[in-house]
């Protein structure tokens, strides 16, 4: 047998976790796993057919064919990542009626007269959409709060079907709904609008983050919500959980709200180190911090009678990942960057971003140009910045990912590396990106290894 | 602060480096040599500092093995995958 090239990590119960560069995985014991690196095989040939037959080993008469198989499969790979498939998002106004302590795109007072989309620009952003994409175009449109201006989402919409075809496009709704109201559902009833908000915890832990003066935030998104649910339909809105550090202690609640508003799906994720997130030093918190958090979230989920219906989506990409070859519509988690293949952002001012965190960065750093030009005048094939940004997107080339054995799996942010560290490939040791996805998959990848019911709970996030 | 003291028989300058590495998140270190030794100064001498050293040491040298026995074909592996794309490009 000859050995083949593949990476490693010792997950926490002593097994060790094996990932080659074609994606393929397998579990081993420590003892196993040296007798393999000495060997080149171990003393169990149950375990070596499967070793072989994930090219972790090959004979040596077809050690060619074990090569051309593993370089098939790391082509192909960076091929589908590099896709240009982008996520269309729009910003109709930076205004918005929220402070909410880890805002991650800054806002602008209500009563600003500086921060909204000029209309005439509506039907040029749709047109360079048409241009770049392909059916089912995807639109998000964010903020600011979006509802702010409800005349533009309106407008973006009807030019969308207009221009792009009715049935050709997702329309989605990024707010805090807290300007939700008849008029909106009215018209959301009549065209396939879906609403993606923000639920970060019962109304103590939501209200002392997402400030809404003289106003109640999660009495409004629980109203909305359930209008929503009632005259949309279940689906037509979903929720993102941002985790503060009011939520750390009490991740009970969190399951609590969603299941008292009829939400099965769970979308969570730590506070971002963008921006003005990062200056809110009070609501900071360390990944180990958040990683207790989110293991007794876990355990309670596995806990709850609602098990067989809660579906917690970062877990579920995470695992996807792994175990669904191909599986590379998240951002955060691909190989070249997400950034500009699978985000474009249309801002209020008129500028282009190659994603969202893009245009906070601008906010950041001001002296820096992080745009592409404005949607008439998109300008990529000269910009040095954005060849820059996705040339140091590769982590099978980053010290530190080379060799990680999650590697395959995971996905570089370039932007969040300028923004904590000045340079886009950072030192990956003081990496957040890389302590985050990292944590994660030791955990879940831990769980899946040595708990049936995780594991089961884990296969069927996998196919959600 | 904390002395560790390692053999350069035992433990190459790609082990001591990589380990190193990721200790960073741990504890602030340096790191000084001479002709038979590696110097490793812990600035955060305790326990779990020591265990996560040890801990890197010992996957890194079990990586340096693999990677003495795959390199070439890790090259081999990437030129593949070159090779093919540029294939594909002047068809």
């Amino acid at each position: 047998m000859r050995l083949m090239p593949f990476n490693f990590d010792r997950l926490e119960s002593g097994s060790y976790f094996l990932s080659n560069m074609a994606g393929f995985h397998c579990f081993l014991e420590e003892q196993l796993l040296c007798e393999l690196v000495d060997h080149s095989q171990t003393s169990l040939s149950s375990i070596d057919e499967k070793l072989e037959s994930g090219l972790f080993i090959a004979p040596e008469y077809v050690e060619d064919a074990s090569i051309a198989a593993l370089a098939s499969g790391l082509a192909k790979k960076l091929q589908t990542e590099s896709i240009f498939r982008p996520i269309f998002m729009i910003v109709p106004t930076l205004r918005c009626d929220h402070t909410c302590s880890y805002c991650q795109v800054s806002r602008a007072p209500l009563n600003s007269s500086k921060h909204d989309l000029i209309e005439e620009k509506i039907p040029v952003i749709i047109n360079t959409i048409r241009k770049l994409g392909t059916p089912p175009y995807k639109l998000e449109i964010q903020g600011g709060e979006p509802l702010v201006r409800f005349d533009l989402v309106q407008k973006l919409y009807d030019e969308a079907a207009a221009q792009l075809g009715s049935g050709n496009f997702e329309f989605v709704v990024a707010t805090s709904l807290s300007l939700f109201d008849e008029t909106i559902l009215s018209w959301a009833k009549s065209r396939d609008v879906n609403f993606s908000t923000s639920l970060d915890g019962n109304d103590f832990v939501h209200n002392s983050s997402r400030i809404l003066y003289g106003d109640d935030s999660y009495q409004k998104v629980k109203n909305a919500i359930n209008m929503i649910q009632d005259q949309l339909g279940a689906g037509k809105v979903a929720t993102v959980t941002t985790v503060t550090r009011a939520l750390l202690s009490r991740p009970e609640t969190l399951i609590d709200a969603h299941l008292e508003m009829g939400l099965h799906d769970l979308f969570i994720r730590p506070i971002s180190p963008y921006g003005f997130a990062n200056s809110k030093l009070s609501d900071a918190y360390s990944m180990q911090e958040y990683m207790v958090f989110y293991r007794r979230l876990f355990d309670i989920i596995l806990a709850s009678e609602q098990a067989s219906t809660l579906v917690e989506h970062s877990a579920a990409i995470h695992m996807k990942r792994i175990m669904n070859p191909g599986f590379s519509g998240y951002a955060d988690l691909k190989s070249p960057s997400g950034f500009l293949l699978n985000s474009m952002l249309f801002n209020y001012d008129g500028k282009v971003y190659g994603s969202d965190e893009a245009r906070m960065l601008q906010r950041v750093l001001g002296e820096l140009d992080f745009s592409c030009g404005e949607a008439a005048s998109i300008n990529l094939s000269d910009n040095q910045l954005y060849n820059t940004i996705l040339n140091s997107s590769f982590n099978i080339l980053h010290p530190g990912c080379e060799h990680c054995a999650y590697q395959p799996y995971c996905g570089s942010d370039p932007c969040q590396h300028i923004a904590s560290q000045g340079e886009p490939l950072g030192d990956k040791s003081l990496s957040l990106f890389c302590q985050y996805h990292k944590e994660m998959f030791r955990f879940l990848l831990n769980q899946f290894n040595t708990s049936p019911d995780s594991r089961d709970l884990l296969m069927r996030w996998c196919h959600e | 602060m904390d002395i560790k003291m390692l053999d350069k028989s035992c433990y190459s300058e790609w082990v001591v480096r990589n380990s190193l590495y990721w200790l960073s998140a741990v504890s602030e270190w340096t790191l000084e040599e001479s002709d038979t030794h590696w110097k490793i100064t812990l600035i955060k001498p305790d326990s779990a500092t020591n265990q996560e050293l040890s801990r890197l040491l010992n996957d890194y040298l079990l990586r340096e093995r693999l990677m003495t026995q795959t390199d070439a074909l890790r090259s081999s592996i990437v030129t593949s995958v070159l090779v093919g794309i540029q294939e594909r490009l002047t068809k």
